[in-house]
């Protein structure tokens, strides 16, 4: 068997990041107040050995995936088997090559998250420690799972991560906003068609699916290849039981069933990312359990989003590389890596800095980026978007903040396009009055566009003073070579290291 | 006063008008034990009735409010599903 949740549980332990709690916990807020104090303090990951409420055995993981301000991405590259002192360069580097070569899945005929199967109304999801994040939620909400589904149409499997409402014993509710390739695929190939659409959500197994399945891809990609070459080792897979669809083998938990055409269930209110609520309760993609396959002893992993807990810091440690591919599909002219940053600051998904050089690319360049970035499905959530100099660093915040606050007149260089409405989203079932509500900041918001450009050539022909522009080449490359030399233990952060990182 | 029940502060004011006639209207409750929310037969009052609990409303954000100010008497939970039938 490859790395699963149970190989990094014992990681996490052997590293001195996981304490085990054999006390009875409540899955109703307790578990998750544990893990939002200890990412405040980038303290350990639990494991509950025994959760209120649910069948002896069932156990609850909270924290895996919580990092440090510094290093969110610390848990996740022990996940994947990378140095988790590497600084932020180095982690994106290294995802970056592993993305660049994506490995085909094989597929198993046995597997452990066979073990247990449950099927029709035996299959209850109640028996898990599915937990209520916050006061302010309408409900019980797993935010860390896989979402399968296939193309009718092609060999195409989407795997996607989404909130996850446990409605009842045996429904589900999925929270989708309209850009994602699940939306697209139910709306427009399996309604369209009348057809019901055969789902898989699959808890737990190789951390590395659960990464894949949180980064936004292009139509037609399949996370379980991505999720392959991050592993640097083939996603083993096995068929469910009451559908064609292959789920990970070494998964704990398989949740089997299907959305008929058009069926609805209220969802909501849920504390997002960031504290903002993803909107009131109102009708989304109900799911039909049917069956339920479990290990023996199954670890549900749980994540919340309380900025700097588990989903904050799996966000942010792929902010900047999990869009890329999408990029890449749509043909932006732009570099990717290099000249196009999501910051971490705002998940994967709210703002951009784009590089542009002075002149111009070409003329119309900006506003080129500002039309596919606000018109294309999986874009248009960044609502704010930063055009700066080439020499500014996009691994550097404190260069994009120095360019917005030297380089930018309030007067001309903010622009606020008008409120739009995204043209992609479907959702003929939300009452007009509830469309005010509906995630407004991705499908209502206008948007706001700085330009912190240089606007005249500089009079000494340095437009940033930094270690970059300051210095010829080969005084730079002198001093870090030299810098162990000098007495420093710790290596500095070169940026032009950054260069290098291509996806 | 222990609140056990939670509706929606916007189903809630659709219904304003069946407070206090002992009317029987269906309602989505949520019962703060489990977390799940079920349609049920209930009625609604602004004091205490033979057999009522407190509830609270939640606004459209999940704001909680006006706990313990209304009461329903659970009449009857509804199936939630074809397969509780």
């Amino acid at each position: 068997m490859g790395y699963d949740i149970r190989s990094f549980i014992s990681d996490l332990k052997q590293a001195g990041e996981l304490v085990e709690i054999n006390e009875e916990v409540d899955w109703n807020l307790e578990a998750p107040a544990y893990s939002v104090i200890s990412g405040r303090f980038g303290g350990p990951a639990f494991l509950f050995n025994k959760v209120k409420g649910v069948p002896k055995g069932h156990r609850l993981v909270t924290g895996i995936f919580t990092g440090t301000r510094r290093r969110p991405y610390k848990r996740l590259a022990t996940a994947l088997g990378i140095d988790p002192t590497f600084d932020t360069v180095k982690w994106y580097k290294e995802l970056a090559k592993r993305m660049s070569i994506p490995m085909r899945p094989v597929e198993v005929a046995t597997a452990p998250c066979k073990e247990v199967i449950k099927m029709g109304k035996e299959a209850n999801l109640l028996d898990f420690p599915f937990t209520y994040h916050s006061v302010a939620d309408g409900g019980r909400y797993q935010m860390i799972s896989s979402t399968i589904i296939k193309d009718p149409d092609s060999d195409w499997v989407n795997m996607g991560n989404y909130a996850v409402s446990i409605s009842s014993g045996n429904r589900i509710v999925i929270h989708a906003d309209g850009h994602t390739n699940f939306v697209a695929l139910y709306t427009q190939k399996y309604e369209a068609r009348n057809r019901s659409m055969p789902i898989v959500i699959a808890l737990g197994g190789d951390p590395a699916v659960s990464i894949a399945a949180c980064m936004v891809m292009p139509p037609g990609v399949t996370e379980y290849d991505l999720a392959g070459g991050m592993r640097g080792k083939p996603m083993e897979l096995i068929r469910a039981e009451t559908s064609d669809i292959l789920v990970p083998a070494d998964a704990e938990i398989i949740i089997e069933g299907e959305m008929r055409p058009h069926e609805r269930l209220p969802e909501g209110p849920k504390i997002d990312s960031f504290g903002y609520s993803a909107g009131p309760r109102m009708p989304y993609y109900a799911m039909r359990v049917h069956c339920i396959t479990h290990r023996k002893d199954p670890i549900l992993t749980d994540v919340h989003t309380a900025t700097n807990a588990d989903a904050d810091c799996l966000l942010k440690a792929i902010a900047r590389l999990g869009v890329l591919p999408l990029y890449k599909y749509l043909g932006l002219p732009i570099k990717f890596g290099t000249q196009l940053c999501i910051t971490e600051a705002g998940g994967t998904s709210q703002h951009a800095l784009i590089k542009k050089k002075y002149p111009e690319d070409y003329p119309g360049f900006m506003q080129d980026i500002i039309d596919k970035v606000t018109g294309a499905p999986g874009l248009n959530p960044l609502w704010t978007l930063c055009f700066t100099d080439d020499d500014v660093n996009v691994c550097d915040m404190s260069d994009w903040y120095e360019a917005m606050f030297t380089q930018l007149n309030p007067a001309k260089d903010i622009i606020r396009t008008a409120p739009m409405m995204v043209p992609t989203i479907e959702a003929p079932w939300i009452e007009p009055s509830d469309l005010t509500y509906y995630s407004p900041a991705t499908i209502r918001s206008s948007r706001m566009v700085y330009d912190a450009t240089t606007k005249e050539d500089p009079p000494q022909g340095v437009k940033r003073a930094s270690f970059d522009t300051l210095f010829p080449e080969k005084v730079q490359k002198w001093v870090v070579e030299n810098w162990a030399k000098l007495g420093f233990k710790e290596e500095p952060i070169w940026n032009k290291s950054w260069l290098d990182t291509r996806f | 006063m222990k609140i056990n029940y939670w509706l929606e502060k916007k189903e809630f004011e659709q219904n304003r008008a069946s407070i206090g006639t002992n009317r029987v209207i269906e309602m989505s409750v949520m019962d703060r034990e489990d977390k799940i929310w079920r349609k049920s037969k209930v009625e609604i009052s602004d004091q205490p009735i033979k057999g009522s609990q407190p509830v609270a409303l939640m606004g459209p954000f999940g704001e909680i409010g006006d706990e313990g100010i209304y009461h329903i008497k659970l009449i009857e939970v509804l199936p939630q599903s074809e397969e509780d039938l």
